[in-house]
């Protein structure tokens, strides 16, 4: 059944609901508050590199409270163990069994908190989880609850003792974006209401996890013309031939480029994909996917100057059929 | 490396002054050929305004298209006061005469003036020459050295310039040598001073001595160096150059080889054969049968029976004499050829009986050599041989031939000639006549086209129908070379010889009407005059002014010419009854009711005629030019006109699109080809929502009102408005109604309407933009390489 431009009204209104209402415990954050929404509704984790203290906890809590979810927390560190995400077979004296106690994976909404504090091991469990949707503990293997999404933080100042997440699985992310710090005003306005502990108790929940699941699966049917689709593949092409990279955007980044693109069209009210969702999308989906050459990255070339060249290099579709 | 390959920053604007100064020993070439000033105007104002033009390119760092268009405005407004003032109004305002003339003459100036006699500023024309040449070398000559910075690039031009001068100069003419060398000491100057200037511009300044050393010592970037040691240095190295140059250049110019005098292009050169200058032959017929009547004109040392003695042919006829016609393009053939010996470019094919002869002429007039059958080849002999074999001229299609040599009546001269067998009428009685190809007949007198219809009535063949007309002229018509009968074959007296009550006339009048009567009926016929007589037998001949004849020449296929005589015998005089009445009243003799009958009649008539002539030529000229000048501009426009074309295509085709999507879509792309050519950037890297935004923005702040759409609850622009349904078009899966695509045009052309303002330059600057042609050929191109 495709999706209707009606639906794609009624979706950009359920969506701007949700926007708005997670704006109250983030001010000012509308556009990140958008792209975690479009991760959620795409079925992709977000990355949010940032520094500490810029309300990384209050997104995650802010997302789990308006789709009135579950939302746990996992604070990784160098001694965490994959079991301390997955969660463990005990046995129980009572029950003369052995009787399975969830990690904090199995909720709506995942934060997990410097993720690049964990040994390798552990980051590799949660990816798993991330990338299979499953938990697989002592030969059981258990589903994640639906809507699931993790939100996984990195701090970008200090490196010391640290392990960096692996290209590949950085690549298992469907966005990265940062908050960052609010202006002058919203400051003022963000310190008056410090009163309250934490905003999002302020919260209540738009839509359920269910309807969320729901409207997931629907807006994943929004149109893509092959125009489209042929514009974001040459995109990729693009990040791919450029002098400065050494790895660039792979099918699966242009897979979550489309699946980003459907939600985020539908969300402004489209019921079809415009070069402009792609374009707008391309930062936050793409960034933290391509590898610099370590020559090119020494004087002094990222991955979004790369990403800016393909997108004035590569002529926008004009042309149907 | 060479301080001359540095191509470096230009010479400063004041150099013009200096590249002016060396303009002017070339501008004075021009001067001798034209005499009065005529060149050096010509000429000096050329080079200003080529100077002013590359000047002025300079300042307002014009495109090579612009400098071209001003450069043509610039010749097209200045040739009238510079070069054609006799055309202007007052002197300067030029008319449609001026600009015909200019373009003209920018193309024929260069054979004209070395086809005419000197001094030229007796023509109207030639100066066009040194006004283009030199607007022409001095817009180069300024542009490659202010504008590409190559000085000594820049001076060739001028060099050409003066080299055209002299080349297309006044031969025999000597002039002082002195300013060669001044010029040439100048233009070493002006290098070095160049070379150095731009060496110092590009920071390359030579470091030698003591500066240099100092630079060493103390690594300082100051330019001090210039300093006086240098100058020293490079002031004596520059009178040493000189000292070389002038070695090398002094003896070439001064002579060891000494040329005499000068050589130009005129010397090389020939006017070609213009065989209007000479009278026609047949106007002298009487002449030689009565003033020369007993003289011996042509001597022959052997005559063969039959062959007769050829002068000249005559094909063409205007009213008023036959005369040859000019070779055309069309009709190579019967052009008078340079020939040297040999007459016959290739052996004779035809049958005959080849023969030797030598020939003594004596009281010719014109260029016309004596020949017998076809020629083959034609030896002159005594003193001034030379000359008269230099300038033989051949016409095998006439089988004649002459020379421009100075024949003053007398030549002798060995023939090598083929006389080809009489042609009885058997023979030719099954054959048809040749195509008629030339026809140069352009007056042909009343009556006679009606007098030879009705002769040859009961003909059947063509051979019939020629021996009609010969036999009716020769038999109806009486002999006379007497008062009775005016020497003349003009219009009227042929037309008045059909008329009278007896023809009267001589070879003259006969030949010349049986021509046209055959013309008239499409026979190729000419008219030949010579000379032969009676019992020839082979042996030496005698041929007097008595045995000048004319006949009718008419080509049969196959066979090719054949002689006919129309003229009637020579004892078919005509009855004197017709005289009685003229000599009876006395007085009237005196002043006859004809005007002067005598050949006084002849250069008035002929005035008279040629004016007409010259105007009818003229009209057809003034039509050339039109075409010419008009095929000109289609041809300058054809560009332009192609680029509106194309546009309009475009357009239509978006329009007519039959599927709906595209034309809602293509309203989008006209609405940006629009706003592109008229001079906003839209990148292609940017979506039609940034686009339209982009062009929004511009638009706000030229137009200041736009108004509003409200498109799914937001209010937009009507550009972005546009850009929305044309997204729609292409990345929808929604069905686009024919009526959708149809108001989006609507809108689109709204918004050109909207945004059309500005001036009639600007319009048209938008109108001819190449612009949206290119973005659509790099969005094609972009489309190709950026999908893997």
């Amino acid at each position: 059944m495709p999706f209707s431009s009606a639906e794609a009204t009624l979706f950009a209104g359920r969506f701007s609901e949700l926007a708005n209402n997670m704006s109250i415990a983030l001010l000012d954050k509308m556009h990140p508050i958008r792209l975690a929404l479009t991760t959620l509704f795409a079925g992709g984790h977000l990355l949010l590199e940032d520094a500490p203290g810029t309300g990384k906890t209050a997104l995650a809590r802010a997302l789990a409270k308006t789709i009135a979810g579950t939302h746990s927390r996992i604070q990784f560190t160098p001694d965490m163990l994959p079991s301390d995400i997955t969660g463990v077979n005990m046995y129980d004296q009572k029950q003369r069994d052995w009787v399975f106690h969830p990690g904090p994976i199995f909720a709506e909404i995942v934060l997990a908190d410097e993720i690049n504090r964990a040994s390798p091991k552990t980051q590799s469990a949660l990816l798993e989880v991330m990338g299979e949707g499953q938990v697989t503990v002592d030969g059981v293997t258990r589903r994640v609850r639906q809507p699931f999404m993790v939100i996984a933080t990195q701090n970008s100042i200090e490196q010391a003792g640290t392990y960096p997440l692996p290209e590949a699985q950085l690549d298992r992310f469907l966005m990265k974006t940062s908050l960052g710090y609010p202006d002058y005003e919203v400051m003022i306005d963000v310190l008056a209401g410090a009163a309250a502990p934490d905003r999002s108790e302020l919260l209540h929940g738009v839509m359920t996890t269910a309807e969320a699941a729901g409207v997931a699966r629907t807006v994943g049917m929004n149109y893509v013309d092959r125009a489209v689709l042929g514009y974001v593949a040459a995109l990729a092409e693009a990040t791919r031939t450029d002098d400065t990279v050494s790895l660039g955007v792979s099918t699966r980044g242009a897979i979550g480029m489309v699946r980003c693109a459907r939600v985020w069209a539908a969300a402004q009210g489209r019921g079809f994909v415009l070069p402009d969702d792609v374009k707008e999308l391309a930062g936050p989906v793409w960034e933290h996917r391509i590898v610099i050459d370590p020559d090119a990255a020494f004087s002094g070339a990222d991955a979004a100057a790369v990403i800016t060249r393909a997108l004035s290099n590569v002529p926008t579709p004009v042309l149907k059929r | 490396m060479s301080a001359l390959s540095v191509l470096g920053k230009p010479p400063p604007l004041w150099s013009t002054a200096v590249l002016a100064m060396l303009f002017v020993p070339a501008v004075w070439a021009h001067e001798p050929v034209f005499g009065a000033g005529v060149g050096l105007t010509a000429a000096g104002a050329g080079v200003a305004a080529g100077l002013l033009v590359a000047v002025l390119a300079r300042v307002f760092r014009m495109d090579g298209w612009t400098v071209t268009a001003v450069a043509v405005a610039g010749y097209l407004l200045g040739s009238g006061p510079a070069a054609l003032r006799e055309t202007t109004l007052w002197g300067f305002v030029p008319t449609w005469q001026t600009l015909q003339y200019a373009v003209v003459q920018a193309v024929m100036s260069w054979k004209d003036l070395l086809t005419l006699a000197p001094p030229a500023m007796a023509y109207t024309g030639p100066a066009v020459l040194p006004w283009l040449c030199g607007l022409v070398c001095a817009l180069l000559a300024g542009l490659i050295t202010l504008r590409l910075g190559r000085p000594v690039l820049g001076t060739a031009p001028i060099a050409v310039f003066g080299l055209i001068g002299i080349a297309w100069g006044r031969s025999g003419y000597d002039p002082p040598r002195w300013p060669v060398l001044v010029w040439l000491l100048a233009v070493f100057v002006w290098w070095a001073w160049c070379s150095n200037w731009q060496r110092i511009g590009a920071g390359q300044d030579v470091l030698v001595g003591r500066g240099a050393a100092t630079r060493a010592e103390t690594g300082a970037q100051t330019p001090n160096h210039r300093s006086v040691v240098h100058l020293g240095r490079q002031l004596l190295g520059g009178v040493l150059a000189l000292a070389v140059v002038s070695a090398a250049t002094l003896p070439i110019i001064y002579g060891v080889v000494a040329f005499p005098g000068r050589t130009v292009l005129r010397d090389l050169i020939e006017p070609p054969l213009d065989l209007h200058e000479f009278p026609s032959p047949l106007s002298s017929f009487r002449h030689y049968t009565t003033d020369l009547k007993d003289q011996v004109i042509v001597a022959v040392s052997s005559l063969p029976e039959g062959a007769r003695v050829r002068l000249a042919v005559m094909d063409s006829y205007n009213g008023v004499v036959f005369g040859m016609s000019n070779a055309t393009a069309s009709t190579t053939e019967g052009s008078y050829a340079r020939a040297g010996r040999k007459l016959l470019a290739e052996p004779w094919a035809g049958e005959g009986a080849a023969m030797t002869a030598t020939i003594r002429t004596s009281g010719l007039t014109g260029p016309w050599v004596p020949t017998l059958g076809i020629p083959d080849t034609l030896e002159f002999k005594g003193d001034n041989a030379v000359s008269l074999q230099d300038n033989l001229y051949a016409n095998r299609w006439a089988a004649a031939a002459l020379t421009t040599g100075d024949l003053s009546g007398r030549a002798e001269y060995e023939l090598h000639a083929v006389v080809p067998p009489p042609r009885t009428d058997g023979q030719l009685r099954g054959l048809d006549t040749a195509v008629l190809g030339r026809s140069e007949i352009t007056v042909v007198p009343e009556g006679v086209s009606d007098l030879a219809r009705s002769v040859t009535a009961r003909s059947q063949t063509q051979l019939d129908r020629v021996r009609a007309v010969e036999k009716y002229l020769s038999g109806r018509g009486f002999f006379s070379n007497t008062d009775q009968s005016m020497p003349s074959h003009r219009a009227d007296r042929l037309a008045r010889m059909i008329d009278g009550e007896q023809m009267i006339g001589d070879d003259e009048q006969y030949a010349a009407l049986m021509a046209l009567m055959l013309r008239s009926m499409n026979i190729p016929a000419r008219v030949v005059m010579g000379l032969h007589q009676e019992g020839q037998d082979g042996s030496a001949a005698d041929l007097h002014g008595y045995d000048m004849h004319a006949w009718v020449e008419v080509e049969f296929e196959q066979v090719g010419w054949v002689a006919f005589d129309p003229t009637p015998p020579r004892d078919q005089v005509p009855e004197t009854s017709t005289s009685k009445p003229r000599s009876e009243p006395r007085p009237q003799v005196l002043q006859p009711p004809e005007p002067p009958q005598d050949p006084v009649d002849l250069p008035l008539s002929v005035t008279e005629r040629s004016v007409d002539n010259l105007e009818a030529e003229a009209a057809q000229i003034q039509w050339r030019i039109v075409f010419l000048v008009g095929g000109l501009l289609l041809a300058l426009l054809s560009p332009l006109l192609m680029i509106c074309w194309i546009k309009w295509l475009r357009t239509h085709k978006r329009r007519k699109a039959t599927d709906p999507a595209l034309a809602a879509s293509g309203s989008w792309d006209e609405v940006v080809d629009f706003a592109v050519d008229a001079g906003v950037r839209v990148p292609l890297n940017l979506t039609r929502q940034e686009s339209a935004w982009l062009l929004q923005a511009g638009w706000d702040e030229s137009a200041g009102k736009a108004r509003k759409w409200i498109v799914s609850g937001e209010e937009l622009p009507t550009v972005v408005a546009l850009a929305r349904i044309a997204d729609i078009a292409a990345y929808s899966d929604q069905q686009i109604t024919p009526e959708l695509a149809k108001s989006a045009w609507r809108y689109a052309d709204d918004l050109r309407k909207e945004h059309r303002a500005g001036n009639l330059l600007a319009r048209t600057r938008r109108a001819l933009s190449l612009r949206s042609l290119r973005r659509a050929g790099r969005q094609r191109r972009a489309m190709v390489r950026g999908r893997p």
